[in-house]
């Protein structure tokens, strides 16, 4: 890219960083569809000259044929993803692990405890990540979004949502 | 002389009480949500596409139309308003715009673009009534091989156009592709890359990628960043033109006009290079040249017109070839696909209502726009200052409600976690999120036009080079795949 003289000196070097283990992601996301693609049966009737498998390997070693080209990318230093510019804002993984709470409560939630009680865990841990800290009132407000969107969709919307231990009561 | 019949037939379906509301709500909720950071058209369209299953599919795509236009004019008004910009294509916009805002021109600019948007959309629409049955007639004569050619240039594009590298493009591209081969395999039903999890026959919907990329992914995105506080510049003084402002903006907005439609409509896409290139322009011709990076309004007027009659180009290859080059499109195909339509040159004789009467909405919904926009910009305005903790817990709602109510499926949940981090990585390492979005929905019908060809041909590859079309797009893609590098070798050899 043209402009890669100009991220001379705002960069951080360290072997490790984002852009190489992506591109080794992409070369090892295309060596598991070659394994992938390896245990497909390829049947003899029918369709025998076309087979199931023919375009997942070409998609596979594309993959691979990629991800080297990426991995070229980064260690010439011409992809530079935000995380290695100085200038970028500051990072911070707090929001991100609260976020995930969040989304697993949700993943556990939703079908023992039912959509609002889960919905609303997801909604004040994300307000949470967000830098919202009283919690009374983020979860009075996500309590209020949550049960409003469920009545609305059971009774609206005829969608079914799981209403878990508040099944019968609302 | 048919074409202005059958639009005229799209206009009764349009005009209809009933289909002039849902009009009405999906511009109203485009302008919202392409207002609101963090969600998107193509987020919106994903997350209603559960639930407007039931409806009519004449009514929900005129609804979605909405959406995608309302998008582009409520995209505007917070690039224009917020220092920080929303999607790619208006970061052009964002630039005079903002400045102009700060000045204290905040209304002339909203009031460019909103004209600007309505002129150029109108022009834009008015140039695919007619372009579009000409591509379908002429698509009427492709084959299989043909399809699979013009496919595959569209990869080649797409990940070239929207992005900042050739490989990176290519990589989110793969990735959406390789997702969609999960499942089963729809000519010979044998199971591919399940990983033993029965969920995962039936594939990796479209709708949570989307979601998991554009609302977890974003989130992710967002909450990681630590940024200042953002500035809202409010709307002081008049919000109207005055009698210079429309001297200098009625050019911009042709000229950006006629730049965005031809990019849209051809089958790479990218709303970018063309505001780009009108911003560029409108620069080097302005009799103003000292307020370009102070405030200028052409540099406004024209890339936002460029934008949006971009949007209106990626109508045509979208209905007329079944090729979506955008995030947006790409759902929208899959909405079509929702309700067992193909789109394709077909549809315009199959579904005449509905492909006429969307046509004909799209005017109903730029006047709209034009008509809302700006005396609801305070309502706008408004929306902007919702507290980001609640705004993002909000979104993350209603993605995971989306999601979750398309099967009823905790798997699905799984799915979208670990497809939004993928997401998060992507924006985090400037990897186009759109490629994986295109892949994935036009991935499994690539790979059926190719085993169709294939079957015709008793196996055998050179049918993709007899075919004198067919060839000819596989050597263009291949163009666009080398013809970079070997540019570079030829200026290293000569140097």
């Amino acid at each position: 890219m043209s402009d890669s003289p100009s991220l001379e000196g705002r960069t951080r070097h360290s072997f490790w960083r984002g852009e190489i283990l992506l591109s080794l992601g992409v070369i090892a996301l295309g060596i598991f569809y070659v394994i992938g693609t390896i245990a497909i049966p390829t049947s003899s009737s029918g369709y025998s000259r076309v087979s199931p498998a023919d375009f997942p390997w070409g998609i596979s070693i594309a993959l691979i044929v990629i991800g080297v080209f990426l991995l070229r990318e980064a260690l010439s230093g011409k992809w530079v993803g935000e995380g290695a510019l100085a200038d970028a804002p500051a990072f911070t993984i707090v929001p991100f692990l609260w976020i995930s709470v969040g989304l697993i409560l949700q993943i556990i939630l939703m079908e023992r405890a039912g959509f609002v009680i889960a919905a609303t865990a997801l909604f004040a841990c994300t307000a949470y990540g967000f830098g919202a800290r009283n919690w009374l009132f983020v979860l009075l407000i996500g309590l209020v979004i949550c049960l409003a969107t469920y009545l609305g969709f059971s009774y609206g919307l005829d969608v079914g949502l799981p209403g878990g231990v508040l099944e019968g009561v609302i | 002389m048919a074409t202005l019949d059958a639009l005229l037939h799209g206009f009764s379906v349009a005009l209809t009480l009933q289909n002039l509301g849902w009009a009405f709500l999906g511009v109203l909720l485009g302008t919202a949500v392409g207002v609101l950071p963090g969600i998107g058209p193509a987020l919106t369209v994903a997350l209603l596409l559960p639930i407007t299953f039931n409806l009519d599919p004449t009514s929900a795509f005129i609804m979605f139309a909405g959406i995608y236009y309302g998008g582009m004019y409520g995209g505007s008004t917070t690039s224009i308003l917020l220092n920080t910009p929303g999607e790619s294509a208006s970061i052009i916009t964002s630039i005079e715009g903002n400045l102009m805002a700060k000045k204290g021109r905040g209304g002339p600019a909203l009031a460019t673009a909103a004209i600007g948007s309505f002129i150029a959309g109108t022009i834009a629409t008015i140039a695919l009534t007619f372009l579009a049955p000409a591509v379908a007639d002429f698509a009427l004569r492709f084959g299989p091989a043909e399809y699979f050619a013009l496919m595959v240039l569209s990869f080649t594009t797409v990940s070239a156009v929207l992005g900042n590298s050739l490989p990176r493009g290519l990589a989110s591209l793969l990735f959406g592709v390789a997702l969609g081969l999960v499942g089963i395999d729809s000519l010979t039903s044998q199971a591919r890359f399940t990983l033993g999890i029965p969920q995962m026959l039936d594939g990796i919907d479209v709708v949570i990628v989307v979601i998991g990329l554009f609302a977890v992914g974003e989130t992710f995105y967002v909450a990681t960043r630590k940024t200042g506080p953002e500035t809202i510049n409010s709307v002081k003084g008049s919000t109207w033109m005055t009698k210079e402002d429309w001297a200098r903006s009625w050019k911009p907005w042709l000229r950006g006009t006629a730049l965005g439609f031809p990019f849209g409509a051809m089958p790479s896409g990218g709303g970018e290079i063309p505001t780009f290139m009108s911003y560029a322009i409108e620069k080097r011709l302005t009799t103003k040249p000292e307020e370009f990076g102070h405030g200028a309004i052409e540099g406004v007027a024209g890339p936002e017109a460029a934008n949006n009659s971009a949007a209106a180009g990626v109508l045509v290859p979208l209905l007329t070839l079944g090729l979506p080059t955008s995030a947006t499109a790409a759902i929208m195909l899959a909405a079509f696909q929702q309700y067992g339509l193909q789109p394709g040159p077909l549809l315009f004789d199959t579904n005449p209502d509905l492909v006429w009467g969307l046509i004909a909405s799209l005017y109903v919904g730029n006047t709209m726009l034009l008509i809302l926009n700006l005396p609801l910009v305070g309502m706008w305005v408004k929306l902007l200052q919702i507290p980001r903790p609640y705004l993002y817990g909000g979104i993350l709602v209603f993605a995971t409600l989306g999601t979750y109510s398309l099967n009823n499926s905790i798997v699905d949940l799984m799915t979208l976690y670990v497809v939004g981090i993928v997401g998060f990585m992507m924006r985090r390492f400037d990897i186009p999120v759109a490629p994986a979005v295109i892949g994935l929905i036009l991935g499994p019908l690539c790979e059926q036009q190719m085993r169709r060809a294939l079957s015709i041909s008793q196996g055998d590859f050179m049918i993709f080079l007899h075919e004198p079309l067919s060839a000819g797009l596989l050597l263009l893609a291949c163009v666009v795949l080398i013809g970079p590098m070997l540019w570079k070798l030829a200026r290293r050899a000569k140097a």
